[in-house]
């Protein structure tokens, strides 16, 4: 089976099968252009992911495995309502697999996931995130990113004012 | 940073199969990170060897933007900067998920911190467009000051089109539930 050696940030590697990493927009890019440059059709690709480290992408690697057999979503299907898949796509697998991570491997994901193209990972951790900030005020989103908020002066007034368009109060 | 860096050799080799040693492959792919558990007490393996403290100094220096990238360059410092992990990431990620949020929560995010408005502005910039326009309102003449008056009453509208959509979601999805249970009786 034909393999690719995927680096992480830190220095893992991880053999994985082409197969597999092609289901990841960016990685497939790779490796075709790897292909292309490499005179040696039987070379194994070598693709460092600098923005990845190896924790969490391991996670993403575990999360394209087990969905290994869906059927690839296009890119921008439902960008105007991301919402709309996500409930049905959404696995007790999935449940399980986000529910012991805390928020800062979910942002690390959905970073990672971005960098990656990997769509239906997106979406779920996306829309683990937006459950946690739609409907709050924001000293609660505050309080839940731990953020502190850096305005000076009348830059916050000025925001406010900005919004007031659009929002009542 | 990268003549002060020198990340831990942690070159390491596994094979992530997927066929039918689902199991197995999972359980190899487990024992790969190493993540510390003393993470406070731990400095990045560098030499020469410094205190956590000093790397809190080190890292003070920098500009901020580096610290995703601080984070990423071995798991010793992103242990250290766990508790920076709201500040660095947040703005990211709503600049990469800002076109899925309903529009009101994308203007409450404006209003938590400077950087995490900038981040609705990166991915959400024809919003940030159409709500400053009607504060420019005496730059135009009295025709486009109609017209920008109006969208930004659609704007308005719309959102409280979304909120109600929401609603009847939620109703929806009771109902459903409840014809479900109707139905195993």
């Amino acid at each position: 089976m034909a393999l690719v050696r995927v680096i992480s940030s830190d220095g893992a590697a991880f053999l994985v099968s082409q197969r597999l990493a092609k289901r990841s927009g960016k990685l497939k890019t790779e490796i075709e252009t790897f292909r292309k440059s490499s005179d040696n059709s039987e070379a194994q690709p070598e693709i460092r992911i600098v923005t990845i480290r190896a924790e969490i992408l391991r996670l993403v690697l575990q999360w394209l495995q087990q969905h290994q057999n869906d059927p690839v979503l296009p890119a921008n299907q439902n960008e105007q309502d991301g919402r709309g898949d996500a409930e049905m796509g959404q696995s007790q697998w999935d449940r399980d697999f986000l529910a012991p991570m805390d928020l800062g491997i979910v942002m690390e994901l959905i970073l990672a996931a971005n960098h990656l193209e990997v769509k239906g990972l997106l979406d779920i951790t996306c829309k683990l995130v937006e459950s946690k900030i739609t409907g709050r005020t924001v000293d609660e989103i505050r309080t839940a990113f731990k953020l502190k908020s850096d305005f000076k002066g009348n830059e916050e007034e000025q925001t406010r004012l900005e919004n007031r368009w659009c929002v009542e109060n | 940073m990268e003549t002060l860096v020198k990340s831990p050799p942690t070159e390491q080799v596994k094979v992530m199969e997927n066929v039918e040693e689902k199991e197995d492959s999972l359980v190899v792919a487990a024992d790969l990170v190493q993540v510390p558990n003393q993470v406070v007490l731990k400095s990045p393996k560098t030499e020469p060897v410094l205190p956590p403290q000093v790397w809190d100094k080190v890292f003070k220096y920098l500009p901020r933007v580096d610290l995703y990238q601080l984070m990423n360059t071995c798991p010793e410092w992103n242990a250290l900067l766990e508790s920076k992990k709201g500040e660095v990431l947040f703005p990211k990620v709503l600049a990469c998920i800002g076109n899925q949020l309903p529009l009101k929560t994308a203007l409450i995010c404006r209003l938590v911190s400077k950087r995490c408005n900038a981040g609705i502005a990166e991915g959400r910039p024809e919003m940030i467009e159409r709500i400053r326009r009607p504060l420019l309102l005496q730059h135009f003449g009295e025709r486009r000051q109609v017209l920008l008056l109006r969208e930004a009453m659609i704007m308005g509208e719309r959102i409280r089109v979304e909120s109600r959509l929401q609603e009847v979601r939620e109703t929806l999805g009771s109902v459903e539930m409840y014809l479900r249970d109707v139905e195993r009786v």
